[in-house]
């Protein structure tokens, strides 16, 4: 464990037209932690994550990443060429939707094989070798290598998303509900699959999600948002057990047990 | 057992208040002007009647509760951390160095085995999972969990099973400081004897222990101390 952080976010800020989607956020992130961002839907959270990812341009703030080179880039400042390099190969992102995740027209194995091309892999043995491991890990048959995601249920396609985000061993990983949308038994499934596999590949992750019960088991560290703003943050246990702010109290006191 | 007494836990006018925003932001005063210290090799008994706040207290020092007012410190490799000033990356390696906090109940995890609860703790300090595992097992077996109920998640154990996973999981690591809350309170007398005889061993291994223990047997077991904390209108 390192004593710099991998990640330094100050005062990231989005707003679409005069709705403001994330306002002032700011956060550190260090090698192998685990970040929850929870808050109500429409509370900002999808936003923060895919102005982190590359995919919304934030309107201002510093996205700060420390690369495996030792090199800090800030990712806002930095040209559209090197960010997407970046991201490329030291980010990944499991998405909500399946759908925006893989791609649906090529194989399972494809899937998981084509970061590793993008980012420089060219031995096609090594690539498929490595494939079939990272669906071993993720509990998919590797027999199943050459089939189509959409022949998968929604739970094997969530962890085929994360067999191919975490094939280039990223440094961090970012992950939008990735458990929502899935039935409760598979969702236990999917929960201590990512605990396990964000600890052994030793990942920071940053996974957004309305499900206090999600934070409490994968989460050191939770952020607290609503209405774009961060209204609490600290250890996931303290939140959940001592809440400071009204609006975190509501949150836990409108969930059965966590 | 280490003869120098070093002071482990240190609180000083420690004060707790809880404002309930969701109950017209109702002040629900816990603790105010609560001293006390742990050194190596005690195990000091925290009395009060039910509802006065000796769970706070011992929330308070593991870092799961938010320090209200005054001082909490913990001695963390050789050094007094305060943990009101602390940063949850702190706090997070204190609880994996230093404090071993056994709560009353057990958090299950879905999925997880109860050996791999145990072992949980151990891998986090870079113990390797063969060893872990074994020293998992080892404690296990001490708390006669079968071994055939090892590879099973505890979710569907009983109360006083899950329980003793729980000590399990603290004791199996050396911390140089253990909270426990009630750890006997779900065990029958036996069970309950093989708990104490692990917290006797963890205090003359120099351990600085702060328990919370009802019945009056379990104390007079391991006690070396007593603090009795006075309910808030009395002290007032
Ligand atoms: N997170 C919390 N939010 C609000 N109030 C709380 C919280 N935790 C504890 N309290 C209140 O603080 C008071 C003290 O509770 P605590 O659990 O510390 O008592 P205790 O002495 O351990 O009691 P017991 O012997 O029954 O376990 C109680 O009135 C309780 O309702
Ligand atoms: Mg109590």
């Amino acid at each position: 464990m390192t004593d710099d952080p991998v990640l330094t976010v100050t005062g990231l800020a989005k707003a679409y037209g005069r709705r403001v989607a994330c306002r002032d956020v700011s956060f550190e992130l260090w090698p192998g932690e685990v970040l929850a961002v929870v808050g109500e839907s429409g509370s900002g959270k999808t936003t923060l994550l895919n102005c982190l990812g590359g995919l919304v341009p934030p309107d201002a703030g510093r996205v700060r990443f420390r690369r495996r080179s030792g090199e800090v880039i800030d990712l806002v400042a930095a040209s559209e060429a090197l960010r997407r390099a970046i991201l490329r190969a030291e980010w990944g992102f499991v998405r909500q939707n399946p759908r925006d995740g893989l791609r649906f027209g090529v194989s399972a194995g494809a899937n998981v094989g084509e970061p590793l091309m993008a980012i420089g892999g060219r031995h096609y043995g090594h690539i498929r070798g490595s494939a079939s491991e990272w669906l071993d890990a993720v509990e998919i048959d590797p027999a199943r290598m050459d089939d189509l995601p959409s022949s998968f249920s929604g739970g094997m396609q969530q962890r085929l998303q994360i067999a191919r985000n975490l094939v280039t061993h990223p440094a961090i990983v970012l992950m939008d509900e990735p458990t929502g949308g899935l039935d409760v038994s598979v969702q236990a499934r999917l929960l201590d699959l990512i605990r396990r596999l964000v600890r052994e590949a030793g990942v920071a992750a940053i996974v957004v999600t309305h499900d206090l019960g999600v934070a409490r088991l994968l989460a050191d560290r939770m952020l607290v948002m609503r209405q774009g703003c961060v209204v609490e943050a600290g250890l996931t246990d303290q939140l959940l057990d001592d809440p400071q702010h009204a609006y975190t109290q509501l949150l836990v006191s409108s969930v059965l047990t966590v | 057992m280490p003869d120098d007494k070093t002071v482990m836990i240190a609180i000083e006018s420690l004060a707790k208040t809880f404002t309930l925003h969701l109950r017209g932001s109702v002040e629900l005063r816990v603790l105010q002007a609560f001293s006390m210290q742990v050194e190596t090799g005690e195990c000091v008994v925290l009395r009060a009647p039910s509802g006065t706040g000796k769970s706070t207290v011992l929330r308070s020092v593991s870092g799961n509760y938010r320090i209200g007012g005054g001082r909490v410190a913990v001695r963390h490799e050789g050094e007094m951390v305060d943990l009101s000033a602390a940063s949850p990356r702190t706090v997070m390696e204190i609880r994996r160095n230093t404090i071993g906090y056994v709560s009353q109940f057990l958090r299950v995890i879905p999925r997880v085995s109860a050996l791999d609860v145990v072992a949980e703790p151990l891998m986090a300090r870079g113990v390797p999972t063969d060893e872990a595992r074994e020293r998992a097992g080892t404690m296990l077996g001490r708390l006669h969990i079968p071994a055939k109920m090892w590879d099973l998640p505890p979710a569907t154990f009983s109360g006083g099973e899950q329980q003793r996973v729980n000590i399990a999981r603290v004791l199996a690591v050396d911390y140089p400081i253990l909270l426990l809350d009630e750890p006997t309170a779900s065990l029958d007398d036996a069970n309950r004897a093989l708990v104490l005889d692990l917290v006797r061993e963890a205090r003359e291994r120099g351990a600085a222990i702060l328990a919370i223990l009802h019945d009056e047997a379990s104390r007079a077991a391991v006690a070396t101390r007593y603090v009795d904390l006075a309910p808030l209108e009395a002290a007032a």
